[in-house]
């Protein structure tokens, strides 16, 4: 059992720079956890403190039932794979994975066949007499991701394991830790700053922003209600489109003012957000929440008439940039849209999936 | 402009000429051969063929070091006429020097890629070889010479004529001065100071380099400081701490005062060498069951091999030339290494023994190469390879 507690945790390099701020965080045995921010968020900070590489300013942190607070890090029963892997240089692959086994005293057979066994499942069997120079950085990747699990820790910490492989073979690794996962069933905590490599691999995701948690949740739950505009505009790629207006009431309905454009929220929505008539809000869309003029039903806003400023098509889906009366926004529609730059075309906005934040302390009000 | 093929043609046959000139003037038959076979070999330059232009090269510059070697000890009784063309071939080599780096592309865009690399890489280094060497050549050359061939007017300084030949400076050394004594104590001094001055410094360059401490930042920068105290101004109470120790005339009292300035210089750049180690690695192994101790002695001594081995050269190196402490601290013969030994008795008021001091000083050097070239396999850098990305 080893589930990991964060309480009120606080890390203060010096009085002003404050890398990590009263995190509370619930980690579930055998669960699979991205933190995930912008550099300099403060990730790193944390997960090196729960590793015990990093002391702690204040709060607590649990592994399983211990406080570890002042464990060292060897007692921690945890393995760390750093971003820049970290290897033994002048050791072998076989002893690089072997060297926190021998520490422990392990009979030779079982480190020798515990080796094998990690080499095994990540495919590095034949590398195992090499030294860490003659590796290419997919295997050095591998090699650390090994040296961690021939341990049998509790607890796995990833720093950004990938973000120095290129784009095919991430896509790859990224595969094969999931599967990792599922067959070591030990609690992983995994740091990036790719909001896809936390959306895809997850079972919860953790945004953290200037050392606060913003938001804990399944990757579903932060993209669909995310809890500032902060995480929606993080999470999610292209990132949701962020309209300035005013919340207006007019006969009745509920609408939106952005720029003369009233796009009208539907009735229950329009209870839920009546304390904010008459004063200024964040209006949320999503890019794939902007759609062609009379596509599918559900409720949708007034067309629009926009011009195609830029046109991105991927193959599976088209990304344009458009503009309409001075406004800014990004959508994603089907490749079959037959459209060229700087043609106009009509949009709406799927108002069921709409969002609306305070424009002060940018919260979502819907 | 100045460093074209054109000038550097014209440039040798100007200085050939002037040689030729020189000799004339001065009555000098010699020197007129000289500037003849110069002004020979700038022709060679001016020919199209590749290997008649190398070869000119490679003798041109052979022949400006001679005259360089020549002219800078300006032999006796020499005219103006010769002074000046030593000085002429002292400008053309530098010249010549310039010139070649830029000559080699030129050479390297045609045909033969060696030729270029030749003439543009090694070539260059010649004078530099020339300085590192000459000293070593001369000592060498002083130390199998006779009193007779090293006192005599007439004979050049440097080579031997057959009868001034002798191996005899050696046998004295060894069998009617303390020599061997002087080296094994030497030797013993060296490497104990080095030993415990590197084992010291490790300890303290770690710590300084890897843990935060109040005060690291000054107290590192207090070692550096240590270094630069003068020994000349810190042997006046460090005789007194010998004396009062009672070591003085023992081979201990320098084995305890090396580390002195040995500490210092050799934590300053142990210091540098342990930031260049990623600290993931050691915080790797903390993760893996390492505590401080292990983790210093499994996983970043073995990685700091390189910049250990540099210490331990520096060391037994500063050790072995040093003077100043081992000439205040011991008057004992027998207790003496071998720079203070050789002089105190090998100069016997205004007599120098010249050949054996040369000898002494050429034996004593013996051990210092035997320790590069050994260590030089082990001392290559790049050992962090593959560690991190
Ligand atoms: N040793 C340190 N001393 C002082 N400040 C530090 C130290 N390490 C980190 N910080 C600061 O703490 C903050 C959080 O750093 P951290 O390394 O945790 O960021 P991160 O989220 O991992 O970013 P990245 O995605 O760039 O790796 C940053 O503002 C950083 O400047
Ligand atoms: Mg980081």
């Amino acid at each position: 059992m080893a589930q990991v507690v964060l309480r009120d945790l606080v890390k203060k390099f010096s009085e002003e720079v404050i890398a990590v701020n009263s995190v509370n965080l619930d980690i579930q045995d055998k669960e699979f956890i991205v933190l995930v921010g912008p550099s300099g968020c403060g990730k790193t900070t944390t997960l090196r403190m729960v590793a015990g590489l990093e002391d702690i300013s204040g709060g607590e942190i649990r592994i399983g039932d211990r406080l570890v607070n002042d464990v060292p890090p060897k007692d921690r029963n945890i393995a760390m794979v750093f971003q820049n892997y970290a290897l033994y240089p002048h050791m072998t692959v076989f002893k690089n994975m072997a060297f926190s086994l021998k520490l422990r005293r392990t009979p030779r057979a079982e480190i020798e066949q515990r080796v094998k066994a990690a080499a095994d499942i990540l495919g590095i069997g034949e590398l195992l007499d090499r030294k860490p120079k003659q590796l290419s950085g997919g295997q050095r990747q591998r090699v650390a991701v090994g040296r961690a699990i021939v341990r049998q820790p509790e607890v796995f910490l990833f720093d950004e394991p990938l973000s120095n492989l290129d784009a095919k073979l991430r896509v790859n690794m990224r595969a094969e830790l999931i599967k990792l996962h599922d067959r070591l069933d030990a609690t992983m905590i995994y740091v990036t700053h790719d909001q896809v490599e936390a959306m895809t691999m997850g079972d919860r995701i953790v945004v953290m922003r200037n050392g606060f948690i913003q938001q804990v949740g399944s990757p579903m739950e932060v993209y669909n209600q995310p809890q500032n505009q902060f995480v929606a505009g993080f999470i999610g790629s292209p990132p949701m489109n962020f309209l300035e207006g005013m919340l207006v009431q007019d006969n009745g309905a509920v609408q939106v003012d952005v720029k003369g454009s009233r796009l009208t929220l539907s009735a229950d929505k329009a209870k839920q957000v009546e304390s904010y008539v008459n004063q200024p809000v964040v209006f949320g869309i999503r890019p794939e929440d902007v759609v062609p003029v009379g596509s599918g039903d559900g409720n949708f806003s007034e067309p629009l008439t926009a011009t195609v400023e830029v046109l991105e098509p991927l193959g599976a889906e088209i990304i344009l940039e458009m503009s309409c009366k001075g406004e800014n926004f990004t959508a994603r529609m089907d490749p079959t849209l037959r459209t060229r730059m700087h043609d106009e075309i009509q949009v709406s906005f799927n108002m069921d999936r709409a969002h609306l934040f305070d424009t002060k302390t940018e919260q979502t009000v819907l | 402009m100045w460093l074209s093929a054109q000038s550097i043609h014209f440039a040798g046959v100007a200085f050939a000429l002037l040689h030729v000139l020189a000799g004339i003037v001065a009555g000098q038959p010699f020197v007129v051969v000289l500037g003849a076979i110069g002004l020979l070999l700038a022709y060679g330059l001016w020919r199209r063929s590749d290997s008649v232009r190398l070869g000119s090269i490679v003798l041109l510059t052979l022949y400006v070091l001679m005259r360089l070697i020549l002219g800078v000890f300006a032999w006796r009784g020499a005219g103006a006429a010769v002074q000046v063309s030593n000085i002429v071939a002292i400008l053309g080599s530098m010249y010549l020097v310039l010139a070649l780096g830029r000559l080699g592309p030129a050479f390297a865009s045609k045909r033969d890629m060696w030729l270029g690399v030749f003439i543009s890489k090694y070539l260059p280094l010649l004078p530099y070889l020339f300085f590192a060497l000459f000293p070593l050549y001369f000592m060498v050359v002083t130390s199998l010479k006779t009193d007779n061939e090293l006192y005599d007017l007439e004979a050049v300084p440097f080579w031997i004529t057959g009868a001034g030949f002798t191996v005899g400076n050696y046998g004295y050394l060894f069998e009617e001065t303390p020599y061997v004594v002087w080296l094994i104590n030497t030797l013993k001094v060296s490497i104990c100071a080095t030993a415990i001055s590197v084992a010291i410094a490790i300890l303290a360059a770690y710590a300084l380099a890897r843990l935060r401490f109040r005060g690291a930042e000054t107290f590192g920068v207090a070692v550096f400081v240590t270094y630069l105290v003068p020994p000349s101004l810190l042997f006046l109470p460090l005789a007194r701490v010998v004396d009062s120790l009672g070591l003085s005339d023992r081979t201990l009292a320098l084995i305890v005062t090396y580390p002195t300035f040995l500490i210092p210089f050799c934590t300053w750049l142990l210091m540098g060498y342990f930031r260049t180690i990623p600290k993931e690695i050691e915080e790797c192994a903390m993760i893996d069951g390492c505590n401080r101790i292990q983790a210093l002695l499994r996983i970043v001594l073995p990685m700091a091999v390189p910049g250990i081995i540099c210490a331990v050269l520096f060391g037994f190196t500063l050790s072995w030339n040093e003077f100043l402490y081992s000439l205040v601290f011991i008057s004992t013969t027998g207790a003496k290494t071998i720079s203070v030994g050789v002089i105190s008795e090998l100069i016997r008021g205004d007599i120098y023994y010249w050949g054996q001091l040369m000898a002494g000083a050429m034996v004593g050097s013996i051990p210092i190469v035997v320790a590069y070239v050994f260590f030089m396999d082990y001392y290559v850098s790049g050992l962090t390879a593959g560690a991190v990305k």
